[in-house]
């Protein structure tokens, strides 16, 4: 029997999975200390506003991903 | 009286809780797993939606957030992050989920386990021991609302009755209607929540403000102490590499609660659209944060943090609100317990004590539901009470074993050549150097304990696999069906190669 890894089968699904990788790394190393000083943007601390984007981003490319019909 | 309004709000909330979760198993028949434990897999994506929020949203949302606010700062907005980031586990998992569960009649993690590994034993191990880390949580739930019924009662009801009442209130609905109760009851509890959020976050800024904006809050933080605006805060435990391993483990961490409900679903369709818009549902952070913030200045001195929204609440609110908050608090400590208790007891019914006992289906089912209560009275209600200072490790424990099942749920969705070998091999080292790492050498280097687990965890889980037997090619095909063919097709022998003839030795 082979080793061989269950990959995505189209460039959609390529697609999905590198827009996924890219929103965690939004969400941790090396972005964060790019963001971590004490400016306040739209009323909150840059890392307050920063979550809620990233909220808004992750729930953004769900909807893409669905509309695509990546992971059907 | 006026004083006892926030208390009567806080039991009226468990009326109606009570009230809407018994009524949501009317006409049902209970005894069986498929709708006890499932709700029959009829659950559509709002509930679906709530029923997740709300169960990810616990009483730490409400004492736990603005206290890491009030006492650490922006760290305390990794659980908005890792929150967000699990919404992305439920939407490429729970669809795959749910539809082996359909296709196999699993409903339980540790079955799925068991099928794809062709080992009972590791289905009742990982059964086992991950329900360490869901009764943990059960219980720091169940203190939490036992502390609410304490304070809103001023002192009248002890934390031993408000364990005995809060876990009573559940029990009625969840033994009565089983899943459909969780759902309908959550769904309640996300939107009490969700209201009394933004009314206490409103009405503390509005109070310490004279208006309803965050800006002059954090203008004045970043003016009198910065370093609340920055990681790694103002205690400086929460550096750039914990942040982001925090974050990593508790999204790889599939609970058993969160399997057991995309199980619920009535599509894959639901469990796709309910967690696309799941990020959104824990908005309901921001707000208790600025509560937290606000209490910087008003109660520096505060002896625990985590009560600082509450204590706000009684010494500044109108009654109404505060009532709100002990009732909104309250809710999210049920509703993160009653998920516990309900898939523990699932589980412990299917993955140990049915195939130990060899029940029948029909059997099991009319048991599991009673298992609630012993679960309920031999374990979450006795250390509850007993508060064990050890409780923090015990959860801190679990949830590194939790994440390191993660290997195990790759070898599930993504690589057939995973062995029970490799799975257990790898979880057993996993689980010791998270435990070492989570108890003795806290974290080294910041890096989270449960990711150091899965750093020996995943080299021992591929290479024991790799030198051990496979599963049956019938499995093989129950899990990957779209790749049997191209694991299994011939590889060319070179030791033996068949020998190619030429037309002359065709004729002779």
């Amino acid at each position: 029997m082979k080793a061989t890894f269950k990959t995505p089968k189209s460039g959609k699904g390529w697609f999905g999975l590198l827009g996924l990788f890219v929103i965690v790394l939004l969400g941790g190393w090396p972005i964060i200390p790019l963001l971590n000083n004490d400016l306040i943007i739209l009323g909150m601390p840059t890392l307050m506003a920063w979550s809620i984007l990233l909220i808004i981003l992750t729930t953004g490319l769900l909807i893409l991903l669905n509309k695509m019909g990546v992971n059907d | 009286m006026a004083t006892w309004i926030p208390f009567l709000i806080t039991i009226a909330y468990m009326v109606v809780a009570v009230w809407l979760g018994f009524g949501a198993g009317k006409g049902r028949k209970m005894d069986t797993v498929e709708e006890w434990g499932v709700a029959g897999r009829s659950l559509g994506p709002l509930v679906m939606y709530l029923l997740v929020g709300a169960g990810g949203v616990s009483a730490y949302t409400f004492m736990g957030a603005p206290g890491w606010a009030h006492s650490k700062g922006v760290p305390a907005l990794y659980v908005v992050v890792y929150l967000t980031f699990m919404a992305i586990t439920a939407w490429y998992l729970g669809p795959r989920v749910w539809e082996l569960g359909v296709k196999h009649n699993h409903v339980t993690q540790g079955a799925a386990i068991t099928h794809r590994y062709e080992s009972p034993a590791l289905g009742a191990l990982t059964s086992m021991v991950t329900s360490i880390g869901i009764l943990a949580y059960a219980v720091i739930q169940t203190t939490g609302a036992a502390y609410i019924l304490n304070v809103m009662s001023h002192g009248v009801i002890p934390v031993w009755a408000g364990v005995f009442l809060s876990l009573g209130v559940i029990s009625i609905y969840l033994f009565r209607s089983g899943l459909r109760a969780i759902g309908i009851t959550n769904a309640f509890q996300g939107g009490l929540m969700m209201v009394v959020s933004w009314a206490v976050g409103l009405w503390a800024i509005f109070q310490f403000t004279g208006g309803f904006s965050f800006g002059p809050v954090f203008e004045r933080v970043r003016a009198e102490a910065p370093q609340f605006l920055t990681l790694p805060g103002n205690l400086g435990d929460m550096g750039f590499a914990f942040w982001t391993t925090s974050i990593l483990i508790s999204m790889v961490s599939v609970w058993q609660t969160h399997w057991i409900q995309w199980m619920g679903a009535d599509s894959r369709k639901s469990i796709r659209t309910a967690a696309t818009l799941l990020p959104t549902f824990y908005i309901v952070c921001i707000p208790m944060l600025v509560v937290g913030f606000i209490g910087i200045f008003m109660y520096p001195t505060i002896a625990n943090s985590d009560t600082v929204a509450i204590q706000m609440a009684i010494d500044n609110m109108p009654i109404v609100i505060a009532g709100l908050l002990g009732a909104g608090t309250l809710a999210a400590a049920m509703s993160s317990s009653e998920p516990c208790i309900h898939s523990t007891a699932l589980s412990y019914s299917k993955d140990i004590i049915q195939p130990i006992f060899k029940l029948s289906d029909e059997r099991a089912g009319k048991m599991t539901r009673w298992l609630i209560f012993p679960i309920m009275l031999f374990i979450v209600a006795p250390i509850s009470i007993a508060e064990p200072a050890s409780l923090v490790y015990i959860l801190l424990i679990g949830y590194g074993f939790i994440g390191q099942a993660m290997p195990a749920l790759i070898g599930m969705f993504f690589w057939p050549r995973a062995t029970k070998h490799g799975a257990l091999w790898g979880l057993a080292a996993g689980f010791v150097l998270t435990l070492i790492f989570s108890v003795w050498y806290p974290h080294p280097l910041g890096i989270h304990a449960g990711i150091w687990g899965l750093f020996i965890n995943l080299p021992v889980f591929f290479i024991v696999s790799l030198l051990t037997q496979p599963v049956s090619r019938k499995t093989v095909e129950d899990f990957f069906p779209d790749m049997v063919d191209e694991l299994y097709e011939e590889e060319p022998d070179l030791a033996n190669p068949v020998p190619v003839l030429n037309m002359a030795q065709i004729k002779e």
